[in-house]
């Protein structure tokens, strides 16, 4: 029963300490419009990707149904992998980015003490460069449409900001092309330098989901077509 | 009986001997679980509220309104889905809208997966750099500002740009997919042509990059259609597999 | 109560270890703690009403947690939103239990 009293005292002061942090009323309130309109955003995310999947798994059955030849049926599929909408898995490896602890206070330089969106974009490349099938970062799959970049410190990918540590996931990449990297050469040296956070660490399972971003191509279609 | 009375006074209840069941180590277990995981969600919270704020007040409407038009968009594609799954559910025959959409649907998989030669309204980016200035990393950074500017589909030099490509550097020359890209560079991108020109010419994006290193010139112009070649190898999962969800 | 000690082993341990949930599994933590946080002020609810059992408590405490982040996963799966179910049923909960603890409390 005390303990359950103290939690309560630690979820207060936990939550009055972070309201603290803000600079301003105005931005305190911004930030906790994020946080819900992110959390929407994540039950909106996970309906679409459930509908995806219920409309592949019809779309499959339909095929049967109508006898299309398994030809068909088989590129209709390869068309869907091949476009990342589909969840995958498979072995391979995941590379953790994070900002470091000691940033040294009051300089203008504190930029390298972070993490940024071009780091991860070539996090990105380098893994697909080492033969990944299948990207992506904080459980958000990459697409040919997605783009990885900054509003401010924020990282964001399409337009969800991510929450840091940054963990990227690559399905088929291999570790020590990787290590090889441009990009893997100069987090080893960041590392001791800054005390940036680089890990990577081989999978045996990876899981990702399909690229669930909602995409209306309205400039581009099939040539001839 | 006065050696075991002052033993058990001494041990909190907690720690008592022959209280060790598979009940209470499943207590402890369950209490030291749901202790950890909320530090850690806390841990999770706190850190996105710090990330948040350092972010300025601008940025912060900037994400807030990312977030918001991502609300409406993903909306929109669950009403589209629905209305497609409705149609393969209820009859054989696909109503209208929902033929439609899945005609839609197929088409923006096949630009998607950069399986056939796409067409449409777009930009061009020219970049000449004689004494190979231009690095791999300011090629990635170029695509990223292009997609992010609403680039459905890309090529350098004539080679697609798919999901899986990637950039990499051969001495002084950049790589597409291990094909060596000549200088001058020419970056073909369809979408809105607007979006596209302006998100590039922003102060400090890709344009301003690409003229500050020395001896390169980059030009943008618009076009009304552009084509762009397949991918010239078609992407194929080597490692990864499907997860099933079909029937 | 074993729990509540086993909650401040989980608590340091954690303040140690500083682990973080990565950012795609946090809603499934998210509605495990909250029906763990339920449990606890059932377990409060009940002890103030001299009703407490260790055994419910403990399987309460075990199985809300495992329900709720379970029930949002399969809904997740399966095409249904269990998620929105199991945060407005913990949620209604809760209140109930820290208004029969203010009435014990404070008598009203």
């Amino acid at each position: 029963m005390c303990a359950l009293a103290s939690f309560g005292f630690v979820l207060a002061a936990h939550a009055s300490r972070a309201a603290g942090q803000a600079e301003a009323p105005r931005k305190a309130e911004l930030i906790q419009l994020v946080q819900s309109s992110q959390s929407n955003v994540n039950t909106l995310d996970a309906a679409v990707r459930r509908l995806r999947s219920e409309l592949a798994a019809a779309e499959l059955g339909q095929a049967r149904t109508e006898r299309l030849s398994a030809d068909d049926a088989r590129r209709l599929a390869q068309l869907v992998d091949a476009a990342a909408a589909s969840p995958v898995a498979g072995p391979g490896l995941t590379v953790t980015l994070s900002d470091s602890n000691n940033v040294p206070t009051g300089t203008a330089d504190s930029s390298a003490y972070r993490i940024h969106d071009q780091d991860i974009q070539l996090v990105v490349n380098s893994l697909f460069a080492a033969g990944a099938d299948a990207v992506a970062v904080n459980g958000q799959r990459i697409g040919a449409t997605t783009s990885i970049r900054s509003a401010g410190d924020t990282v964001v990918v399409d337009l969800r900001p991510l929450v840091p540590p940054y963990r990227v996931d690559a399905i088929g990449a291999d570790r020590d092309v990787f290590l090889r990297s441009d990009i893997s050469r100069r987090f080893a040296r960041w590392t001791t330098e800054f005390g940036l956070g680089f890990d990577v660490t081989s999978q045996s399972h990876l899981n990702l989901a399909a690229f669930s971003e909602p995409v209306t191509l309205s400039a581009a279609s099939p040539a001839g077509g | 009986m006065t050696a075991t009375r002052l033993v058990r006074s001494r041990w909190p209840s907690v720690l008592r001997p022959g209280r060790r069941s598979a009940g209470s180590l499943l207590a402890l277990v369950a209490g030291a679980t749901a202790g950890y995981l909320l530090v850690a969600q806390l841990r999770g919270t706190e850190s996105f509220t710090q990330k948040l704020a350092s972010d300025s007040q601008g940025d912060l409407v900037q994400i807030l309104a990312g977030l918001n038009t991502e609300a409406g968009n993903l909306r929109d594609e669950i009403d589209s889905l629905k209305v497609q799954l409705l149609g393969l559910q209820t009859s054989s025959q696909q109503d209208a809208a929902a033929a439609q959409q899945a005609r839609q649907r197929l088409s923006d998989l096949e630009v998607l997966a950069g399986t056939v030669a796409v067409v449409g309204p777009g930009v061009t980016v020219s970049v000449t750099d004689p004494r190979h200035q231009v690095g791999y990393d300011t090629m990635v950074s170029v695509v990223e500002e292009l997609r992010d500017a609403g680039a459905e589909a890309i090529a350098v030099d004539g080679h697609r740009v798919g999901a899986a490509s990637w950039f990499g550097q051969d001495g002084t020359r950049i790589t597409l997919d291990g094909a060596v890209l000549t200088e001058p560079y020419r970056v073909t991108a369809i979408g809105d042509a607007a979006t596209m020109q302006s998100g590039l010419q922003i102060p400090g994006g890709a344009m301003d990059a690409l003229q500050a290193l020395p001896d390169v010139t980059a030009g943008i112009e618009r076009s009304a259609s552009l084509t762009l070649p397949p991918l010239s190898h078609p992407p194929s999962f080597r490692a990864a597999h499907p997860v099933g969800s079909g029937p | 109560m074993l729990v509540a000690f086993g909650v401040l082993v989980g608590v340091l341990v954690a303040l140690l270890v500083q682990p973080s949930v990565p950012q795609d599994l946090s809603r499934y933590v998210a509605m495990a703690v909250v029906a763990a946080i339920d449990a606890g002020f059932g377990g409060v609810r009940a002890a103030l009403e001299r009703t407490f059992n260790d055994r419910i408590f403990v399987a309460a405490f075990v199985l809300n947690g495992l329900l709720a982040a379970g029930l949002a996963w399969l809904g997740d799966q399966l095409g249904v939103d269990f998620a929105t179910a199991v945060v407005v049923v913990f949620g209604v909960r809760i209140f109930q239990n820290l208004a029969a603890i203010r009435r014990r409390v404070l008598g009203g």
